[in-house]
């Protein structure tokens, strides 16, 4: 009885001083995720650092549409020490670019702790979908792995030369966490990196949940459905008044959260405003796929559109089409006759950790920091990490999805984690 | 340089058809989506879409081989503080077109505080080189002749993306035209008594300035709708310039 109240006690004293260690001051999910981390308890990172951005080749033999003329060539994002030292990559989040404020916050980091940094866009990207990706229908999973593999080592090929790398290492947030899950099980079989250590920042689970819970976001918008566009607007006059002095520039969630700090909107809203500031990348990234596929999803297959055409319609119709209904609709059917799956809820399961979990067990370099109450995991997912990753998982009480991401805390444990 | 660009780049916006035949309905078609009744966003009034679609992307070549390339030379050779002292030296001039402004709005108080700022900066801030005027609380505005006309009710006007300068509206690009004609008039640098070296200076200076303090950039949004989103983000921050006070 004794001993039971002993192990209790210092349960309840571990855990209350991990809670007391830990200082992060939004509990509301929603709001952590829109706020990200106070300038009070952010981490000291550098201001700049001596990233330089190139261009990638074009894609051999790809036929770039008269209208997306500018998405042509992918840029990266790179910084060298001096002398040798590992070396990260850094793979962007969903719609985010090389540079994006998320990326740019770690590349920092990484790089004030003596590492060669190099910063990779999303597949989700439009200009990834356009210049570098083999089936321009962006999200499988395996697919995207081996499309980023390949913008890896063409990125090697040009800057190897300039550095000496004593170890390759990788890691990505949100979708791009997911991502570089699967490019490390790529180089356990190709072997062109053998990356010493990967750490997943807050990933995406399963892709299906995630999205289904983004999509669900825009069901509950205060008002009704037809709210769609009232919130927008709202949000268009919040971001008007932030773009000119807002450090990012692409329009990508963190640029919708980075307009809302000084004002967060009310509880209800807060989701539908996550949930729009996602549609702002799935729009992007459904027209251009439609449009490098001439699918017909939402331009008519049979139409070529000029650099000059009017796309107000298609505007409008991308943000209302969800990440869902691109699955359902696109990209199960563009898949269906390639994929090893069998039937379209198989599908849906390849695209998640889960149908890679015996190798996440088995490969020690890889270890995940996730918030307990990230928004884009479902029920069950937090457990999944823990079981999988096992002393590998460094699961936050409270974040939200990324909102901690710069905490001093949180930065110091990703950093170190590569350095042991 | 405009009608070059318009004759060498069509400026229909109207889609070419694969094969003469009727578009395919696509599988999420329009008008199965919106309801049209509806307010919908994004709706600016553009009826010279092709031609401003043309200077956008003239715009952003310019940008790549002449702008950014300046830009980053600037960068280089000036240091920080020094740059710091120029953008100061500009915004303080800025404030003389601003007091003109507040006083056709009939904001007294805001003339008196531009005029405050102008004082300090020009005198204590050495020619505006420094800003001691903000840290003893004097507000920084900014108006043009764009917003006073909107203050006395005129619409925007078409959208209109100007060569170099950007997105625009007819009315702002109008007001820019009176307020550099009175810039002109009150010749505070008495630019033209001095010797033409000192006025390439000025125009060299002003424009590397307002490029390197202003973050955007073309085509990096990632999105095939960048120039929809930035019609919409542009006339909503004129409306909200127009509005404050």
């Amino acid at each position: 009885m004794i001993r039971l109240a002993a192990v209790l006690l210092l349960a309840v004293s571990a855990f209350a001083s991990a809670a007391e260690g830990y200082d992060y001051p939004y509990t509301d999910p929603y709001l952590a995720t829109v706020m990200g981390t106070p300038d009070s308890v952010m981490a000291k990172v550098p201001e700049t650092i001596p990233l330089k951005i190139r261009k990638l080749p074009r894609y051999e033999g790809r036929k770039i549409p008269d209208a997306l003329w500018y998405g042509a060539q992918l840029d990266y994002s790179y910084a060298t020490q001096k002398g040798p030292a590992p070396l990260i990559f850094v793979i962007a989040g969903t719609g985010a670019a090389h540079d994006s404020d998320k990326n740019q916050f770690l590349m920092r980091a990484f790089y004030a702790a003596g590492f060669h940094v190099v910063g990779i866009t999303s597949p989700t990207y439009p200009t990834f979908v356009i210049a570098s990706s083999t089936s321009m229908v962006p999200g499988e999973q395996r697919d995207d792995a081996r499309d980023i593999y390949i913008v890896m080592q063409k990125i090697w090929a040009e800057i190897g030369p300039k550095m000496q790398v004593t170890s390759f290492n990788l890691t990505g947030y949100s979708l791009g966490a997911t991502n570089a899950a699967f490019v490390s099980l790529l180089d356990e079989e190709k072997k062109a990196f053998n990356f010493k250590k990967v750490l997943l920042l807050n990933p995406s689970v399963s892709i299906y949940n995630s999205i289904s819970k983004l999509d669900r976001f825009l069901e509950n918008i205060p008002g009704g459905v037809d709210n769609f566009n009232r919130m927008f607007n709202k949000i268009v006059v919040q971001v008007g008044n932030a773009y000119k002095k807002s450090t990012t520039v692409s329009f990508s969630p963190d640029l919708v959260f980075e307009a809302f700090k000084d004002n967060p909107p009310r509880d209800e809203e807060l989701a539908a405003l996550i949930g729009i500031s996602f549609r702002l990348s799935s729009s992007a990234l459904v027209f251009t796929s439609d449009v490098m596929t001439n699918y017909g999803f939402i331009k008519p297959a049979n139409l070529i559109l000029t650099r000059n055409t009017k796309m107000d319609d298609y505007t409008q119709v991308s943000l209302r089409v969800g990440f869902t209904d691109y699955f359902h609709e696109y990209a199960w059917p563009f898949y269906q006759k390639t994929t090893t799956a069998k039937t379209r809820a198989e599908f849906a399961q390849m695209q998640g950790l889960a149908s890679i979990q015996d190798y996440l067990i088995s490969a020690r370099k890889i270890g995940v920091v996730d918030n307990r109450d990230d928004i884009i995991l479902v029920p069950g997912e937090i457990e999944f990490l823990t079981n999988t990753f096992d002393t590998r998982a460094k699961i936050y009480p409270a974040g939200g999805h990324l909102g901690n991401l710069k905490q001093r805390e949180t930065t110091a444990y990703i950093v170190d984690y590569f350095k042991q | 340089m405009v009608l070059v660009v318009m004759a060498s780049a069509g400026c229909s916006t109207a889609p070419s058809k694969k094969s003469g035949q009727p578009p395919d309905q696509p599988y999420y078609e329009r008008s199965r989506m919106m309801i049209d009744d509806v307010d919908a966003p994004l709706e600016i009034s553009d009826p010279w879409e092709g031609m401003n679609r043309s200077i956008y992307r003239f715009n952003s070549y310019a940008d790549r081989y002449v702008l950014n390339p300046a830009v980053s030379a600037y960068q280089f050779v000036f240091p920080g503080f020094v740059r710091k002292g120029v953008s100061n030296f500009f915004t303080n001039l800025d404030n003389i077109q601003t007091v003109v402004n507040e006083i056709f709005q009939l904001h007294p108080v805001s003339a008196l505080q531009t005029t405050g700022r102008f004082l300090v900066n020009t005198t204590v801030g050495v020619a505006g080189l420094w800003d001691p005027a903000t840290p003893i609380g004097l507000p920084q505005h900014y108006e043009d002749f764009g917003q006073t006309l909107g203050r006395w009710g005129v619409g925007d006007g078409p959208y209109l993306v100007l060569p170099l300068f950007g997105p625009s509206f007819l009315r702002d690009a109008g007001g820019k035209v009176v307020d550099s004609e009175i810039f002109s008039l009150i010749d505070p640098l008495q630019l033209d008594d001095v010797n033409e070296g000192y006025t390439y200076l000025y125009y060299t200076l002003l424009v590397l300035n307002t490029r390197s303090t202003t973050s955007f950039q073309y085509y990096q949004t990632g999105s095939p709708f960048e120039y929809e989103l930035v019609r919409l983000l542009w006339a909503t921050k004129r409306k909200l310039d127009v509005e404050k006070y």
